[in-house]
């Protein structure tokens, strides 16, 4: 695996995606003990866990089209979130 | 790394695939079935895509569907609302105009493909990406791949045509050789995974809908693939080393031919070089004409159709 840096994000950028990405380790803890037939809840997990997920890529679809990140086929990119340094992953 | 769920709906879900359907009953997956699969895919940060049956659903499916993200895949007789449009062979291409936005899979034996050139240029007029899946591919003789070249050139010339009128019409059997750089097959067992409607999951939908197939886990006991490394395309002794990117590499037509998930039959691979050099030709044809893809490198000339004759060599 190939890890390079190719960008930075200011900080309340990286806040936003830590934010959501927090969010969406909660849903995933939360996912453990959900089962469909719970109907109040597996209705609320659905709706969050889509709009988390939607959120979670327009981030990295708005941030890539303003920064214009280095990509590459089958590569994709990681935030670090105590540097907000943006790296590409090559497999 | 498992990226798509695909759902059938039905037990008559429509095929958009090499298999053909031999389910012809109904069988409507549970509505609680459907939500614990999408529990799943949402759990497991999978692309769903679910697969439609030739009759309309009832209003509560639709809800639940209708809550996530998705992709749906519908036959040409309830085309309504569908991302991906499969047609059954030239009749059902007839009374079809195209949605923004909709792909288009034409299904088809042999025999309705070679000679229709003409045909696939107008269907490429009403869709921006047209999919063309032979049902027989694994029955052609010498006289066939002989008859699918001469199609494919015919073909290539009316693309050659369109690209010169600035129209960029996608088809797969042409156009995705000419983008891609890497493998970009089936990836049935490894990038993509089946849900039943007896909510068990299988390798594609052929191994549940056609005869001979197996199960690979369910809903309540979990995914279990065996020996899972064989879908994969780092273990195919053959398919590793080609170049025909574009080939479907049918993870059931591979066991159908040779009993094993991932090698392909004779056919299978001297299709998909008819198709790689026919794209090799036309690329070289667009450029003639100008700048076309700077970025994409030129595909090679080689001197085999089918890589099994040249294994040595690798």
């Amino acid at each position: 695996m190939v890890k390079k840096k190719v960008g930075q994000v200011a900080v309340d950028e990286k806040n936003e995606i830590q934010a959501l990405f927090e969010r969406r380790n909660g849903l995933n803890e939360l996912a453990k003990i959900l089962t469909a037939d719970n109907a109040d809840l597996y209705e609320k997990w659905v709706k969050d866990m889509g709009e988390t997920q939607s959120k979670f890529q327009g981030w990295w679809d708005r941030m890539a089209a303003k920064y214009q990140w280095e990509s590459h086929e089958g590569g994709n990119w990681e935030i670090n979130f105590d540097t907000c340094d943006i790296y590409l992953v090559l497999p | 790394m498992i990226q798509y769920l695909v759902i059938l709906l039905d037990d008559t879900s429509v095929s958009f695939c090499h298999y053909g359907n031999a389910k012809k009953e109904r069988r409507l997956m549970p509505l609680e079935t459907l939500k614990a699969g999408i529990l799943f895919g949402m759990k497991e940060n999978l692309n769903i895509q679910f697969v439609y049956p030739a009759y309309a659903l009832p209003e509560a499916y639709d809800a639940v569907i209708e809550g996530i993200d998705h992709v749906k895949i519908m036959p040409a007789a309830t085309p309504e609302g569908a991302d991906v449009l499969v047609m059954n062979g030239w009749k059902e291409c007839e009374s079809w105009t195209a949605g923004a936005g909709v792909s288009c899979v034409l299904r088809l034996p042999k025999a309705e493909w070679f000679g229709q050139a003409g045909r696939v240029a107008a269907l490429l007029e009403k869709t921006e990406r047209l999919n063309v899946v032979l049902t027989d591919v694994e029955t052609f003789t010498e006289d066939d791949f002989k008859a699918y070249e001469r199609s494919l050139a015919e073909v290539a010339n009316l693309l050659e045509k369109a690209y010169m009128n600035g129209k960029t019409p996608q088809l797969n059997l042409l156009t995705d050789r000419m983008m891609l750089e890497q493998m970009n097959n089936c990836g049935a067992g490894d990038t993509n995974i089946t849900l039943a409607p007896d909510g068990k999951f299988y390798v594609c939908p052929a191994f549940y809908q056609a005869a001979g197939g197996y199960a690979i886990g369910s809903l309540a006991e979990g995914l279990e693939i065996k020996n899972a490394q064989l879908y994969r395309l780092d273990h195919a002794p053959l398919c590793r080393h080609c170049d025909a990117y574009q080939c479907r590499r049918c993870i059931w037509l591979n066991r159908k031919a040779t009993l094993e998930v991932n090698t392909p039959g004779h056919e299978q691979c001297v299709a998909a070089h008819l198709e790689r050099n026919a794209s090799r030709q036309l690329l070289l044809a667009i450029r003639k004409h100008g700048t076309f893809l700077p970025d994409k490198r030129e595909i090679r000339e080689i001197d085999y159709l089918d890589p099994f004759d040249v294994r040595k060599e690798w």
